[in-house]
């Protein structure tokens, strides 16, 4: 949808204008659609490569007052979820592979030191859960075992990960395939969070 | 080149890599298939051969080169270059989470001696499920004929396609969302109150026993199986008694021209017959002075005191010389006869 929205502009333009936009090496435009503990949450049209911090300060007008940048998500419910502290990551397509997480469709969710990255993955594989329509074993079942073992305070990270990748290599479709991604981000970067 | 159609080009051999050897399929022969004729099982569930495969249980998972997730084998066929693996750390752990997914929820004590759920647990050596269970349905015992127990199911959907592509009575349904996805009878109603006609293909297809005969007789263990033929119609459906004691337990549809495995209600649950004090085994003949008449009734329980038992060829003999008798004394216009479904197309040529 978004593609298609620029064919228009930049068919008028041409390649050049939109290629010279971007940011951190990357090229073009993005419509950032930012939620959470920022000022001013919503669709912000941004350079794609902006980073999360960049976002938040140039076009969020800040974190809330009083809270601290804690962590985000940096593609949806499925992108998984990042640590402020690797918050100047270029957010583009691509850029976020090696960590684990994607753009998606930059649904950018931004946490403060009032939120916790494991409420945050409890609630997306609850989302996850209820969306999985049933046909699989790995995302039927999946899914909500997942749930059931990060309902705990302690996980079972051993057992989680082995179950994630079974999820990952044998769902049918996207939806179970990349569900275990909040679980696998909140093991990886918030770890003191479930031990 | 001639060229050769669709059918033909089916037939054509196919040159992949099965587990790092060279094998020969066909295009129209999934992976599971040929790598049985290799000697390799690959796990499956929801796969039963002569269904439509559905590739839904996940168990049989194998790893194709260079393709980014796992493949159901169930559900892919072979390409030229192809270079499968079905035994590899990957595809093993995957195949094996599967199992240990479904065996989490459902009860130790299994409702069938044959499930193919630990059968394969066994094979892949899958240990005690480390997850919680399930919230677990009630069981649904409507049925006369077949019990309902779906805390063993595992949502593979044999029944469904039993009941929907084999047989096309369509009663099973898959209702609701993702962990609450639940097998129905027409409206979620008990079995005993929808709409089925008990032919019981979709207690055939159950791999895990969550649909069952009734009275769990399928966990008594026969003493014998004999091979038949179903006594009904004249059709010749092939089938399999199980046998404990002279008694039958129940009945297992088998592979004929006929039947391709399916029964209907009553070669799969019309057996009680058999054992009935009221079934007639030996040739009876009226006693002399009984007249007959239209509102003649005989107490089954009380038959002697009307008729009195005979051998076959007395008889035979008896009917022969009646039959014979009405012939010579009226005239062949004077004779009819029923015949019936019952009859085979042998018994009906001969009727005629």
């Amino acid at each position: 949808m978004e593609t298609l929205h620029w064919v228009r502009e930049i068919l008028e333009k041409g390649a050049d204008w939109f290629a010279s936009q971007g940011r951190n090496g990357r090229k073009g435009l993005r419509s950032f659609s930012v939620s959470g503990r920022v000022k001013k949450p919503g669709v912000h049209l941004a350079p794609a490569g902006i980073t999360a911090k960049e976002l938040i300060a140039e076009y969020c007008g800040g974190m809330l007052e009083g809270q601290k940048f804690y962590g985000y998500l940096p593609g949806g419910a499925s992108g998984g979820i990042l640590p402020a502290s690797m918050a100047d990551i270029p957010l583009d397509f691509d850029t976020l592979n090696q960590y684990g997480c994607f753009i998606g469709s930059a649904a950018i969710v931004i946490f403060s030191d009032r939120d916790r990255a494991a409420t945050a993955a409890r609630n997306l594989t609850k989302f996850f859960s209820e969306e999985s329509c049933g046909q699989c074993t790995p995302c039927r079942v999946g899914t909500a075992k997942t749930l059931k073992l990060i309902e705990k305070k302690k996980w079972d990270q051993p057992l989680l990960k082995e179950l994630s990748q079974a999820m990952m290599d044998a769902s049918i479709c996207g939806l179970g395939q990349a569900a275990p991604n909040p679980v696998l981000s909140v093991m990886k970067y918030f770890p003191n969070e479930i031990t | 080149m001639d060229r050769i159609s669709t059918a033909q080009a089916a037939t054509m051999p196919v040159e992949f890599k099965l587990n790092g050897k060279t094998v020969v399929g066909r295009s129209d022969e999934t992976l599971i298939e040929t790598a049985k004729h290799y000697g390799i099982d690959i796990p499956h569930l929801c796969y039963k051969e002569g269904m439509r495969p559905d590739g839904n249980c996940r168990a049989c998972v194998v790893e194709i080169k260079g393709e980014r997730v796992l493949a159901p084998s169930c559900c892919r066929y072979p390409k030229d270059g192809m270079e499968v693996t079905t035994d590899n750390p990957r595809s093993v752990a995957s195949q094996k989470m599967v199992l240990e997914l479904l065996l989490s929820d459902i009860p130790e004590k299994s409702y069938t001696l044959d499930s193919e759920l630990d059968h394969w647990a066994k094979e892949l050596k899958v240990g005690k499920p480390r997850f919680e269970s399930r919230h677990q349905p009630k069981a649904d015992l409507s049925h006369a004929a077949i019990a309902v127990n779906l805390d063993a199911c595992i949502q593979c959907t044999r029944c469904l396609r039993a009941c929907r592509e084999e047989q096309v009575n369509d009663v099973i349904g898959y209702a609701h969302r993702g962990e609450h996805s639940k097998i129905v009878f027409d409206f979620d109603d008990p079995m005993g109150d929808s709409t089925c006609v008990a032919c019981g293909e979709c207690v055939q297809a159950c791999p895990t026993g969550a649909l069952m005969p009734a009275r769990e007789v399928g966990r008594i263990v026969a003493d014998k199986t004999v091979d038949s033929v179903c006594p009904y119609c004249g059709v010749g459906c092939l089938l399999t008694y199980n046998v404990k004691g002279n008694k039958i337990l129940w009945v297992q549809g088998r592979e004929g021209p006929a039947n391709n495995n399916r029964l209907c209600v009553k070669g799969r649950y019309g057996f009680d017959y058999v054992q009935h004090k009221h079934r007639l085994t030996r040739p009876l003949i009226r006693k002399p002075g009984m007249k007959k008449h239209k509102d003649f009734v005989v107490d089954p329980d009380n038959w002697s005191q009307v008729f009195r038992e005979a051998s076959w060829e007395e008889a035979l003999d008896f009917a022969a010389k009646g039959l014979r008798d009405i012939r010579d004394t009226y005239g062949k216009k004077a004779l009819a006869g029923f015949g019936s479904a019952k009859g085979t197309n042998e018994e009906a040529y001969l009727f005629q």
